[in-house]
């Protein structure tokens, strides 16, 4: 049974949800499509906005000074296209800001009340520390893994929480690359300490999942067992802080940090972690009842194959389930599906593929690929600030996201893209992967609005 | 030595080695495992992962990277690889679409094929009974039997009876399914009422005979392959056009045959035939000006072998039918597509672990409040119906295809 809608969104992750909220806060008929999980769901939890100009070592001291710095130096970035005026050049870059922030705001907003309720702004980094003791600069995290005070640890004694018989984070080796990582006198904490709880989800001390802990947590006894073994260590440690792996619930996390600050007298967040991690999925699961809530429909395990195209417009994108096929008549698509992950862009031997449309692929200076093998696209060393320009190659576009062909002119004239199928950005170099997706998922959704209402210049 | 020749010697070093060659229609899924990014998403959705930790049950990505190389001896598999419920979940939330679930079957033949001693025994018992009747169940030893016990469950319902009818060249082949055929004999009288009310020509089998999905998930795929032979020659004998099923393990299992073995024939679930086929028009004309109706606050829950191996289409469906009946409101337990533990055989040797994972839907349903669950599929209704009943439950299990039906006036 073919589906009509008005906006198609063709993707489930940051960019295809918050496209989609858009269209459907716009009065819109919305469909989004979600093959899969992506990189989204695969995350740490926190938004990156732009922390770093590739090939820097430094990190910028904000967002804001990140997308001003962007603004002028890479014009075709998918942030500046957000301050063309007028469609075209130059970049304005306080419009730039004032998007962004716009996006923020309004997202922060959207997943208010939610397990990932996110705080922070553009106008200072978060130095989130992971489950290696390192810091990494970010802009918003959520509530539960945020720590007022956590821009100073002077004087104050932290200590960091393992579990036993859960691999993916030693307490102890965090503690001590917390305190390495941090120069003498240098916002440096007096004390840590580390501590291995005996916190059981099935009753035997090995082979622990972060989601088995999380899960228990959501459950009264999984908190109350956890918040009875940590008390002693809390006393004896005097600690001012505790840092726990990202584990403190799917569903009752905050209601459980907020908890526990409350039991222990100290203040309480989570590490960042490794994908998969909680926080992730906490975020793809509050943007999705975030969708549900403004009336979008979210259909999962479906799969877009192919399109009809009439002059110049997609008028129908056949939909697969694993035993069925039809198709859904939009009015606009926008186009969320990722790069690598989650299966928007493929690439192999015999070069790079947009998989859905066809779309030419461009690397991140706007050059065809044509039929380039994805190692051309790789630095010889494995990390650098530099990162690897791989991660920049995708689909082309025009002021108004809309993905253009070799020709430069848009493909459909009811086309968007958002998210990381786009182009001319580095997210794992710039850390800006989530940052951009919202921005761009915001303007093409809106765009995408404007386009089904007759409103777009 | 000649080419057949040195095939025929390789083949056999191979079955020495105990090296089982993938099948063309094997390969696949097979190749889907390539895809494998090692992200580890579908650990912290499987719903045996959820119930029982990995400690029990490895996950799937473990399955997929680790078992599905399995050595021959397949000494760390087999006690991993028979709590997989099947349901799909890790297929649906795998960014790569990794088919999981398919590496599932084709280990546990290699299994039953190399290493039979290491098969659940109760698989095995399972195994001698699909061999003996073609079907999943113990068929009633006396037929007069079967219909007292069809009759008193007609009247406990209030369901008129239909008698059966073998029609060659009628359009469509109703397929009850072992479960409805031999248990849940309701859904089967109920699909029947329901088809004749909207005055399909339909048919049944001239024998009741098993799809194959049991034995495939069992891992005896030589038993499978047969009875899905059979199955197709008598579908081509009655010549009909289309085939309507109510059980969600059928639909699936039956779509992917008719595919694989080229029948020509789509395979529906009763509720997408309703919604597709008979359209919604028709359907809701029956209820339309009857004010009669009693209040009935519903809960949903979705088998696995619709939504997550045919297509979330027909959930959305099973919701429109049930809104067209006056009286009826849905309340979602916001778990209705988490899996009930009863597919996979898993069951049928580990019952803690089956019931493990429906604990969550139990809790689920409970705190909705609704005085009936209903569910396209006899197997989820029957292993959702014993736990809320262990959990003291006094919520009511129904297939909904018997919901519907009990409904639909009745001509009199």
């Amino acid at each position: 049974m073919d589906i009509k809608a008005d906006l198609l969104v063709v993707g489930g992750g940051m960019a295809g949800l918050v496209a989609g909220m858009v269209g459907a806060e716009a009065g819109l008929k919305v469909v989004v499509l979600r093959k899969g999980q992506g990189a989204t769901a695969i995350s740490s939890g926190a938004v990156d906005i732009m922390s770093y100009l590739p090939g820097a070592n430094v990190p910028f001291a904000n967002a804001i000074e990140g997308l001003n710095a962007v603004s002028e130096i890479y014009p075709l970035h998918p942030y500046s296209v957000l301050g063309y005026s007028d469609g075209g050049l130059p970049v304005d870059p306080e419009r730039v800001v004032a998007r962004v922030s716009e996006a923020v705001d309004w997202i922060k907003g959207k997943l208010n009340g939610s397990p990932s309720a996110l705080v922070g702004d553009l106008g200072r980094t978060i130095q989130a520390v992971t489950l290696l003791g390192s810091s990494k600069p970010t802009s918003l995290v959520q509530g539960t893994m945020f720590v007022e005070g956590s821009d100073d640890w002077h004087d104050s004694i932290v200590l960091f929480v393992g579990f036993r018989g859960f691999p993916d984070c030693n307490s102890s080796i965090t503690a001590k690359n917390f305190l390495a990582s941090r120069l003498p006198g240098e916002n440096r904490p007096r004390r840590v300490a580390n501590c291995t709880l005996d916190v059981l989800p099935f009753g035997q001390p090995h082979n622990i999942y972060s989601f088995d802990i999380a899960r228990y947590m959501d459950r009264e006894e999984g908190f109350a067992e956890l918040a009875k073994t940590l008390k002693d260590h809390v006393r004896s440690t005097g600690a001012d802080f505790i840092a726990f792996p990202p584990v403190l619930g799917l569903r009752r996390a905050r209601a459980n940090k907020f908890e526990l600050e409350d039991k222990m007298g100290a203040k309480v967040f989570e590490l960042l972690a490794f994908p998969p991690s909680v926080p992730g999925l906490r975020l793809q699961n509050a943007l999705e009842s975030a969708l549900s809530t403004d009336g979008g429909r979210l259909l999962i395990g479906h799969e877009a194959v192919s399109f009809e195209k009439k002059e110049g417009h997609i008028d129908s994108v056949a939909v697969k389930t694993p035993q069925r096929t039809f198709n859904i008549i939009p009015a606009a698509v926008v186009l969320a599906s990722g790069k690598f992950i989650g299966g928007g862009i493929k690439g192999d031997e015999s070069g790079f593929v947009e998989t859905l449309v066809k779309l030419p692929v461009v690397d991140v200076e706007s050059y065809q690929t044509a039929g380039a093998r994805p190692q051309r696209y790789t630095n010889i060393l494995a990390l650098s600030p530099e990162g690897h320009s791989l991660f920049g190659v995708g689909v082309a576009f025009d002021s108004m996201f809309r993905p253009t062909g070799t020709d430069g002119q848009p493909v459909a004239d009811n086309v968007f893209a958002a998210g990381s199928i786009l182009s001319r950005y580095n997210y794992s170099a710039e850390k800006s992967g989530l940052g951009v997706a919202l921005a761009t998922g915001y303007a093409a959704g809106a765009n995408a609005a404007d386009y089904v209402k007759g409103a777009l210049p | 030595m000649s080419d057949e020749q040195a095939y025929e010697a390789v083949k056999a070093t191979l079955k020495a080695e105990r090296i089982q060659p993938f099948k063309r229609d094997e390969l696949e899924a097979v190749r889907s495992v390539e895809g494998c990014i090692n992200c580890g998403l579908c650990i912290g959705h499987c719903p045996v992962v959820r119930a029982v930790g990995v400690e029990r049950f490895s996950g799937p990505r473990s399955i997929a990277v680790e078992l599905s190389r399995s050595p021959p001896e397949f000494w760390t598999t087999s006690d991993k690889v028979y709590l997989c419920t099947g349901c799909g979940t890790c297929r649906e939330v795998c960014p790569r679409k990794v088919n999981i679930p398919a590496v599932v079957n084709m280990i546990r033949t290699r299994i039953f094929a190399q290493r039979p001693d290491l098969v659940p025994k109760a698989l095995l018992d399972e195994h001698d009974v699909i061999v003996k009747h073609s079907l999943a169940f113990e068929p009633w030893a006396d037929q007069e039997e079967k219909s007292e016990s069809r009759k008193v469950r007609l009247e406990t319902l209030g369901l008129p009876s239909v008698p059966d009818r073998v029609v060659p060249g009628a359009d469509v082949l109703f397929y009850p399914g072992c479960q409805a055929e031999e248990r849940a004999q309701e859904v089967k009288e109920a699909a029947k009422y329901i088809l004749s009310y909207f005055g399909i020509n339909y048919t049944l089998l001239d024998q009741m005979s098993c799809c194959g999905l049991p034995s495939k998930l069992i891992g005896d795929d030589e038993t499978a392959r047969l009875l899905a032979g059979r199955l197709q020659d008598k579908v081509k004998s009655l010549g009909v056009k289309k085939i309507v099923t109510t059980c969600a393990g059928c639909t699936s299992n039956l779509c992917d045959i008719s595919a694989r073995d080229g029948w020509g024939i789509p395979v529906y679930h009763l509720v997408e035939f309703l919604a597709e086929e008979i359209g919604f028009n028709k359907v809701s004309r029956p209820f339309k000006g009857r004010g009669r109706f009693t209040p009935a606050k519903v809960t949903i829950h979705d088998p696995c072998h619709i939504i997550r191996h045919t297509s979330r289409q027909i959930a959305e469906h099973a919701r429109a039918i049930l809104n067209l009946i006056p009286g009826v409101t849905i309340e979602e337990s916001g778990m209705s597509d988490s899996c009930c533990g009863g597919g996979g055989m898993v069951g049928y040797h580990s019952r803690d672990v089956a019931d493990a994972v429906v604990t969550e839907n139990v809790a689920a349903i409970s705190s909705t409040e609704a005085d009936t669950v209903v569910t396209p599929c006899p197997l989820c209704t029957a292993q959702i119906e014993s736990n809320l009943f262990r959990a003291g439950s006094q919520t009511v299990v129904e297939d909904l295809t018997v919901f519907f039906a009990r409904r639909l006036p009745q001509k009199r």
